[in-house]
């Protein structure tokens, strides 16, 4: 008997987390500023986390979660109740970062933008931590946004290629440059480095 | 690909894999948040049809209206560190003469032709614009805490545009004799 009081107080955190986004969502949609902010407290830490990985940089990361949640208000009432939020704001998160990037790449001549191999010297010789976050942060753009969003966040090819604009097969291509920089970096292949 | 290789891919993957999913940011960022939210155009906001119609293709007129006049470029999709510079020097230049006698004419116009709507609708337009002035004097405010903050600044970029629009808007739903725009 306890135990079944024990399940139905606790029931699995996945599925109350989702009930409870559904409702602040629901009441966010009618204007409710603090049920929004419960969905912000929720989840700023994995979106943060997301932007982060994706923008190798701490201010932009930043930058990008405050716009995510600003166009999420502004799109709650498109929100459909079939999905989950945390998908929908880790999509709006993940298109925030791609614009910006995007928008920036556009307007700011890089002078190592055109050049891969000079990227790929860059990303491998001028980190000197060996840590897992500050390889990924110094790899060059491609290889990064196909990394994280394939490789730690479990996006299928199809998925990211369609979220970054490219094909399926520069998708794989990028991954697996992104994994040999990756392990050159970390000391992995040092024989092939 | 070498074995050797695969087993490095294969380590490395696996410590991809466990990476932590939530990374807090450094500082709280909900009151830029809650400041944006609180003074965008959410989820409750209500325009009579016509109006709202008018505003979304007013808006784009008008936006690209001033801007072509002020010969600024628009506004980028996304903000990176050298563009406040950008923002802060369009913002600056709303205490300009041009921007001033702009908004004047506009403003003048608009209280002309408030008085020809309907009271309940006219109630609701000026409801309206109280709530874009109070919001960009809070944004001000703000931005004079956060000065770095790019969201503030391209709200309060946003404001602006909003009542020049809300301006326009009214103006070419209450024209007499209005022409049809030839596309």
């Amino acid at each position: 008997m306890q135990a079944a009081a024990v399940a139905l107080e606790f029931p699995e955190t996945e599925a109350r987390e989702a009930f409870e986004d559904a409702r602040a969502v629901e009441a966010a949609a009618r204007g409710d500023r603090r049920a929004f902010e419960r969905l912000y407290r929720r989840h700023s830490g994995r979106v943060h986390a997301l932007c982060l990985r994706l923008s190798g940089q701490r201010e932009t990361a930043e930058d990008c979660v405050q716009e995510a949640f600003v166009s999420a208000w502004r799109a709650l009432p498109t929100f459909q109740s079939r999905s989950r939020f945390s998908t929908w704001i880790h999509r709006i998160a993940v298109n925030t970062v791609l614009a910006r990037h995007r928008g920036l790449a556009a307007r700011l001549e890089s002078p190592a933008g055109d050049d891969p191999d000079l990227l790929d010297r860059r990303a491998v010789e001028d980190t000197p931590a060996i840590d897992l976050e500050a390889a990924i942060a110094a790899l060059p753009d491609g290889a990064r946004h196909v990394l994280v969003l394939v490789g730690v966040y479990g996006f299928s090819h199809e998925e990211a290629a369609s979220e970054l604009g490219i094909a399926v097969g520069t998708s794989k291509a990028q991954l697996h440059r992104a994994r040999q920089l990756l392990a050159a970096r970390l000391g992995l292949a040092e024989e092939d480095a | 690909m070498s074995d050797r290789d695969r087993n490095d891919f294969r380590g490395l993957d696996a410590r991809l894999a466990a990476l932590p999913r939530d990374l807090p940011p450094a500082r709280d960022l909900w009151p830029g948040i809650d400041a944006a939210v609180t003074h965008s155009t959410g989820p409750r906001r209500r325009w009579p049809f016509a109006l709202a119609a008018g505003l979304a293709v007013a808006t784009l007129g008008v936006v690209l209206g001033v801007r072509l006049a002020r010969d600024v470029p628009p506004a980028p999709v996304a903000l990176g560190p050298s563009d406040n510079v950008l923002v802060v020097s369009r913002l600056k230049s709303t205490e300009d003469a041009d921007y001033l006698a702009t908004r004047a004419s506009l403003e003048k116009t608009y209280r002309e032709r408030i008085a020809l709507l309907a009271p309940d609708t006219r109630a609701r337009i000026e409801e309206d614009l109280a709530l874009i002035q109070h919001a960009h004097e809070d944004i001000r405010n703000a931005l004079a805490r956060d000065p770095g903050s790019r969201v503030l600044l391209q709200l309060l970029e946003s404001t602006t545009e909003q009542e020049f629009s809300l301006y326009s808007t009214v103006g070419r739903n209450t024209e007499p004799f209005a022409p049809r725009t030839r596309t």
